[in-house]
């Protein structure tokens, strides 16, 4: 992965995401989608992001991304407030959704140039970081056809290669691994992990206990909007008696919405 | 037949239902400015009609009148069709889904042409029911009229739809082969529009003859359009009365009546084979993957608020009627430009024929604040621009660019294509009739108007924008921000346009009536420039509130 460039946030052994008494309410105030929830991210780790449905993984990803404004507490993207410089916060990360809005319209490399003119990414680089990608997620055939002829795990693909177009420090996925086939699930895995390598971090949501198991060094667990457990995912397996982390989960936040 | 009536019911209500997040409110306060708007159009010409009646009662007139309704509202149905069909028929987006359900695909079809018909018989019914009662009251018609007239609402729609569906099949084959084809679909209602207002202009540029030959050179026109619409002519015949073919009154109306019913009956079939070609056109391109081999691309930089009006071009093309929506309208200042010009043109030349002197800065006066009133449309797409981007707005909220940037891109987009559409128009009148000074001030405060509404509509949108859709029409029809800002529009410039006639009648110097009326228009630039400030002052804080 010689495409990532240690950048200033790296060198300066900042948080790249910092996540201080997050509150977020719904219903004036009456359900609270996200509770005083406070955690961080080092630079050069993958941290999962693990809940139940309606734990309130979405909400949270979706404040630091700046989709919903933070009423409550402060989210830092690389020491880059994301209420206060939203522009300086935003160079700093690339988010992949759960379900990926693209505009059909475009064809897959004109979605790339769009975000890459958005981020100020010149041509070569297009060229090098999408060359890689494209083969990793066997998308070279269909880059040029419209993603209005793509599945929903295309549409995922092109998503990703999108959010990478700017080499971020930061990677932000929320449920990546959905509609995605086997050989594209590994290649995403592979991918976070040499993005960890390279010093930068991935943070993710999944429900996926497996792949957060295999992938992760840290986790974070959520549910009804207040954080259950966070830390290194050794640690955690040691005191909890190395009980696998779908038994951890299920002790911590077996419990469903519907439960 | 229960699958055809749960599959027409679905469609009826997909189309009719409330939109989420809509109140009673807002739908009870739509339904009852439509229902003002139509009962004003409505009087006004129930009280032509009533005022016209003994012209009306005069021998051989009163078919050509009910003919002539007859083919007003089959130009309405022929034009409103063609996209109604191509919509519906063609590019919906409920093949897929329909084609899913345990149904035959020949039930769905015949459901979505019956909608089709449905849909244009209750507007035939609105628009031509009431003249034409009206009509039959006014020359005291026999009974067996209003049975024809009841009659032929339900049929008229038959002759146009056939028609409608014949010009929409060779537009499908072209859109079949291209890759955009919402945007041949646009193309080719733009060149529709076109050649109705042509073929309008072309019978109104003739209007302000008075000479017996230009007479003779009308009627003779008449009489063609008579003979090619011959079903019409003949049941306007029947209807009215009026003895066909050396026939007694009784066999001539049966004559007539069984003409017409058989010519539509024949449209009936003609137009289900068309449609049901055209509806497995549909199934096919729907049913194409996107397997065909493409030519690679190469990467191509520009600025990011060229990128960002690309995505909001590419945005307003997502469906052919959001691209209906958005470019279409804006073709009216135009028009109405030509249109205004022409009559007014003729009206002029009658007066002067007639001794009357008619300052010219009058109608032009009139014109400038039409236009006025239609420069609203140009700012149609701006006024939606935020609601079309329904949940795309997260991708939008992501991306480290500030709103004010995004809001420039979104106002650039569309003054690109509304200011040059502003100056046409100007131009238009100052080819029609020029006056320097005039000329002037119009280009000084109708383009920085036109400029004003595009911003106006973007960040009115902005301060409360509709994003909860399924389809992004939903964000265009029915919203408030362009039907109550070309109310603001159409009230501003109805407002200086009653100064300048109030101030002509009473006989004032026409000096006078310019400066009071040119001092309203820059008047309306100011009110809407400030608002605009204010708006943009809070721009941050729309933006920042926005929870998709």
């Amino acid at each position: 992965m010689d495409r990532i460039v240690e950048t200033d946030s790296i060198k300066n052994n900042m948080k790249m995401l910092d996540i201080e008494h997050v509150t977020m309410a719904y219903a004036n105030g009456k359900i609270k989608a996200v509770d005083d929830l406070s955690f961080s991210l080092n630079r050069g780790e993958i941290f999962g992001f693990l809940g139940a449905n309606g734990a309130g993984k979405t909400t949270t990803i979706k404040m630091a991304t700046g989709i919903l404004p933070v009423k409550s507490g402060n989210i830092r993207i690389a020491g880059y407030d994301i209420t206060q410089q939203p522009i300086e916060a935003k160079r700093n990360f690339g988010f992949v959704p759960d379900s990926p809005i693209i505009f059909d319209k475009y064809t897959g490399r004109e979605y790339v140039d769009f975000l890459g003119d958005i981020y100020g990414v010149g041509k070569q680089d297009r060229e090098r970081v999408t060359s890689d990608l494209l083969k990793r997620f066997s998308l070279e055939d269909a880059f040029d056809k419209r993603i209005s002829g793509y599945s929903h795990g295309m549409k995922q693909k092109i998503a990703i290669i999108g959010a990478l177009i700017h080499s971020p420090d930061l990677w932000i996925l929320d449920e990546p691994m959905m509609g995605l086939d086997p050989p594209a699930a590994f290649a995403l895995k592979e991918l976070m992990k040499e993005h960890r390598d390279a010093g930068k971090t991935v943070f993710f949501s999944t429900h996926v206990l497996d792949v957060a198991e295999k992938i992760c060094d840290r986790v974070a667990i959520i549910n009804k909007g207040k954080l259950i457990l966070c830390g290194d995912m050794e640690e955690i397996k040691k005191a909890k008696g190395d009980e696998s982390l779908e038994d951890i989960f299920m002790s911590v936040a077996g419990e469903t919405e519907n439960a | 037949m229960h699958s055809y009536f749960v599959v027409l019911k679905a469609m009826f209500r997909n189309k009719f239902r409330i939109g989420a997040g809509k109140s009673k409110r807002s739908v009870a306060a739509f339904c009852i400015l439509l229902g003002i708007a139509y009962a004003l159009v409505m009087a006004v010409l129930l009280s032509a009609i009533i005022l016209l009646k003994d012209l009306l009662a005069l021998p051989g007139t009163a078919p050509v009148f009910y003919f002539f309704i007859l083919m007003t509202v089959a130009m309405i149905v022929l034009i409103f069709g063609i996209i109604h069909l191509v919509t519906v028929l063609y590019l919906s987006k409920d093949t897929d889904f329909y084609s899913m359900l345990p149904v035959g695909s020949s039930v769905v079809f015949a459901a979505k042409l019956s909608y089709v018909y449905i849909c244009e018989t209750v507007l035939v019914a609105v628009v031509a029911l009431p003249l034409l009662i009206a009509f039959g009251i006014a020359i005291k018609a026999w009974a067996w009229f209003y049975v024809l007239t009841v009659l032929t609402v339900a049929v008229v729609p038959a002759l146009p739809l056939v028609i409608a569906a014949l010009f929409a099949i060779p537009v499908m084959f072209i859109a079949g082969k291209l890759k955009n084809r919402s945007v041949v679909a646009l193309i080719f209602y733009i060149l529709l529009f076109c050649g109705f207002f042509s073929v309008y202009l072309y019978f109104l540029s003739a209007g302000g003859g008075v000479s017996e030959e230009e007479i003779g050179g009308m009627l003779s026109r008449l009489d063609v359009v008579l003979n090619i619409l011959y079903p019409y002519t003949v049941l306007s015949f029947a209807a009215c009365g009026i003895p066909m073919y050396g026939l007694n009154i009784g066999p001539s109306v049966v004559t007539g009546t069984v003409i017409f019913l058989g010519i539509s009956a024949a449209a009936v079939v003609l137009l289900m084979i068309a449609a049901k070609f055209m509806y497995a056109q549909s199934a096919r391109a729907n049913n194409q993957t996107n397997n065909t081999q493409t030519k690679k691309g190469v990467f191509k930089t520009s600025g990011g608020t060229r990128a960002l009006m690309k995505r909001e071009y590419l945005s307003s093309l997502r469906t052919t009627q959001t691209a209906f929506q958005c470019y279409v309208v804006m073709f009216l200042p135009i028009i109405m430009a030509v249109i205004f010009g022409i009559m007014f043109g003729n009206l002029r030349k009658d007066l002067i024929n007639a001794g009357v002197y008619m300052d010219p800065r009058f109608t032009m006066m009139l014109t400038y604040t039409t236009l006025s009133t239609m420069f609203a449309t140009l700012g149609n797409a701006a006024a939606t621009t935020f609601s079309r981007e329904g949940n795309a707005m997260a991708s939008l909220k992501i991306l480290p660019v500030g709103i004010k940037k995004i809001l420039m891109s979104k106002i650039l987009a569309w003054s690109v294509l509304a200011v040059p559409v502003s100056l046409i128009s100007v131009i238009i009148v100052g080819i029609f009739d020029f006056d320097a000074e005039y000329f002037i001030l119009s280009i000084f405060s109708l383009i920085p108007l036109t400029m004003a509404f595009v911003v106006f509509g973007a960040l009115w949108d902005l301060s409360a924008p509709k994003l909860k859709w399924t389809d992004p029409i939903q964000a265009v029809k029915h919203n408030g921000h362009v039907t109550i800002g070309q109310l603001i529009c159409l009230a501003g410039g109805l407002a200086v346009m009653t100064v300048c006639i109030v101030l002509n009648i009473k006989s004032i110097n026409f000096d006078v009536i310019s400066a009071v009326c040119w001092s309203l228009i820059y008047a309306e630039l100011v009110i809407f420039a400030v608002t605009d400030i204010l708006l943009y002052r809070k721009a941050e804080t729309y933006y920042n509130r926005i929870e998709i």
